[in-house]
Parts: structure tokens; C-alpha cells; sequence
């Protein structure tokens, strides 16, 4: 039976530490487990079915021990997730920025006063991300000329649909 | 200072030297591993405790890991309990005068 006990007590162990992080989990499992043998064996404890009890009962109740330790687990994941969302935002902003500047004056569907806009918008964004450091500014900046952008496409490609290819003139 | 810790305290303070497994301390103390444990964690996060793993037996049996206070711990947990014993209106633990040295 004493065998049982022991692996049930690991297996529960183990389950317990599941999702630890890696650095503290194999310590804690080693350490728990060398427990084992001493409490079933406790000749302190005269009945076996006493000292089987205890075993699985120290198993068993390591899962209060692992809450506290996944929770802060959990809590640096959220943090991780929450930079990694802000560095995603920053370098979208910057791409956005930089694809207006360049696209802005080379684009034929906005014109040239559009394509003007569009880059100036780009250009301010960039100098807001880089000068001052304003990535929400320079994120509005660059919704705005893409915005427009995109509105200047729209209507140039209108227009273009409309044009009567044979006549050389809008339809 | 909740009555659990102090408990933990006074075994570990109880004599310094001696290094106390998890299980020992348990018993001694009369906690739940899952109570006690986090305990352990926590004091050793603060300095106050040490733990170091037993050198493996010959009979293939997995080393143990055990605890004691460090020089740091063993003052600041004299403190902690003399401090939490006159809160109380009780005697201090380790503050009592050792007969026929005066302070």
C-alpha cells in the first residue's frame, strides 16, 4: 500500500506544481517529494492508514502553496503582454508615420495638395514620436493622413471610373 | 504577526543551530504544509531564513531540504516576538535574563 501512497502523493504533487515557472518548479517538487517517505514512515504516527492519511494529505494540500506563486505568475504575464501590446503600438504608429512620408508625395491618386497633407501629417508624427516622444499624438497624426489618404484614393478612383477613356473626357 | 508565523518562529528560534525540515516544523508546529510553506517562502525572500538541501543518502532516498535563521533573522525575530509578546501583554521570548549575567 505504502507504494500507492507514494505515487498518488507525486502524482498530486506534480499536478500542484503544473504550471509553475520552470526556475521553482523542479525545486519544489524535488523538496516536497522528499518528504514523503519520512511522513509515511513517521514513527511518531502509530497507525498506517493514519500516516497514509497524512502523506496524501501533505499533497494534497500543496496546492494552496503554488496559488500565491502562480498568481504573481500570472500578474508578470499580464504586465509582459501589456508592454509587448505598447512596443506593438509604438512601431505601428512609427511603420504608419513613416508609409505616409513616403507615400504622400509619390501617391497619384491624391494629388498634389492631398499628397502634401498626407505627408506633413506623416512628418509631424514622426516628429512627435521621435522628438518628443508623443506616441498617442503622433498615432491621431497618423490616423488622420491615412484618413485622408485613403479619402483622396477613393475619390480619385471615382473619378478615374467615370473617365471616358475614348472621349478623353468625364463621363 | 499572525499566531501560525509566531508559532514557526519560536520552533526555528528555539535553538538556531539545529536545521528543521518542512516536516518537523509541520509537526512542531502543528500547521498544514500548504499553510506553512508559503510561510517558509516568504521568510526566506526576507533574509530571514536559509535553506540548503541535505547531502544525498546512500540508501537512494531523495535529499531533504532544511531550513534555519540567518544572524540577521535570529535578532530580527527575537525583536519581532518580544515586540509582538509586550503588544499582547505577555512575556518576551529571548529577552528573558540568563541567571547570573548581568546586562
Amino acid at each position: 500500500m505504502t507504494g500507492r501512497v507514494l505515487r498518488a502523493s507525486e502524482w498530486l504533487i506534480w499536478r500542484a506544481c503544473w504550471g509553475l515557472p520552470d526556475s521553482i518548479r523542479d525545486e519544489r517538487y524535488c523538496e516536497w517529494t522528499a518528504e514523503l517517505p519520512h511522513i509515511l514512515h513517521d514513527s511518531e504516527v502509530r497507525f498506517a492508514l493514519h500516516r497514509a492519511l497524512n502523506t496524501l494529505m501533505f499533497a494534497a494540500d500543496q496546492r494552496r502553496c503554488v496559488r500565491p506563486l502562480r498568481q504573481a505568475r500570472a500578474a508578470s504575464l499580464r504586465e509582459q503582454a501589456g508592454a509587448l501590446a505598447a512596443w506593438s503600438l509604438y512601431n505601428l504608429v512609427l511603420i504608419a508615420d513613416v508609409a505616409l512620408v513616403l507615400l504622400g508625395p509619390a501617391s497619384p491618386f491624391v494629388g498634389f495638395f492631398g499628397g502634401v497633407f498626407v505627408f506633413g501629417m506623416g512628418g509631424a508624427g514622426l516628429g512627435l514620436v521621435f522628438g518628443l516622444g508623443y506616441v498617442g499624438c503622433a498615432g491621431f497624426f497618423g490616423f488622420v493622413g491615412a484618413f485622408v489618404g485613403l479619402f483622396g484614393v477613393v475619390v480619385r478612383l471615382e473619378h478615374l471610373q467615370s473617365f471616358d477613356l475614348a472621349s478623353g473626357s468625364d463621363a | 504577526m499572525t499566531a501560525p508565523l509566531e508559532r514557526v518562529l519560536r520552533i526555528l528560534l528555539e535553538d538556531p543551530a539545529v536545521p528543521r525540515y518542512g516536516y518537523d516544523l509541520m509537526r512542531a508546529a502543528k500547521l498544514a504544509s500548504g499553510t506553512l510553506y508559503p510561510m517558509l517562502a516568504r521568510l526566506e525572500e526576507e533574509n530571514l531564513l536559509t535553506s540548503e538541501w541535505e547531502t544525498p543518502a546512500e540508501d537512494g532516498q531523495r535529499p531533504r531540504k532544511y531550513y534555519m535563521l540567518t544572524g540577521e533573522g535570529i535578532q530580527v525575530v527575537r525583536q519581532e516576538l518580544a515586540e509582538f509578546a509586550a503588544s499582547r501583554g505577555g512575556p518576551a521570548y529571548g529577552t528573558r535574563p540568563v541567571p547570573g549575567v548581568t546586562s
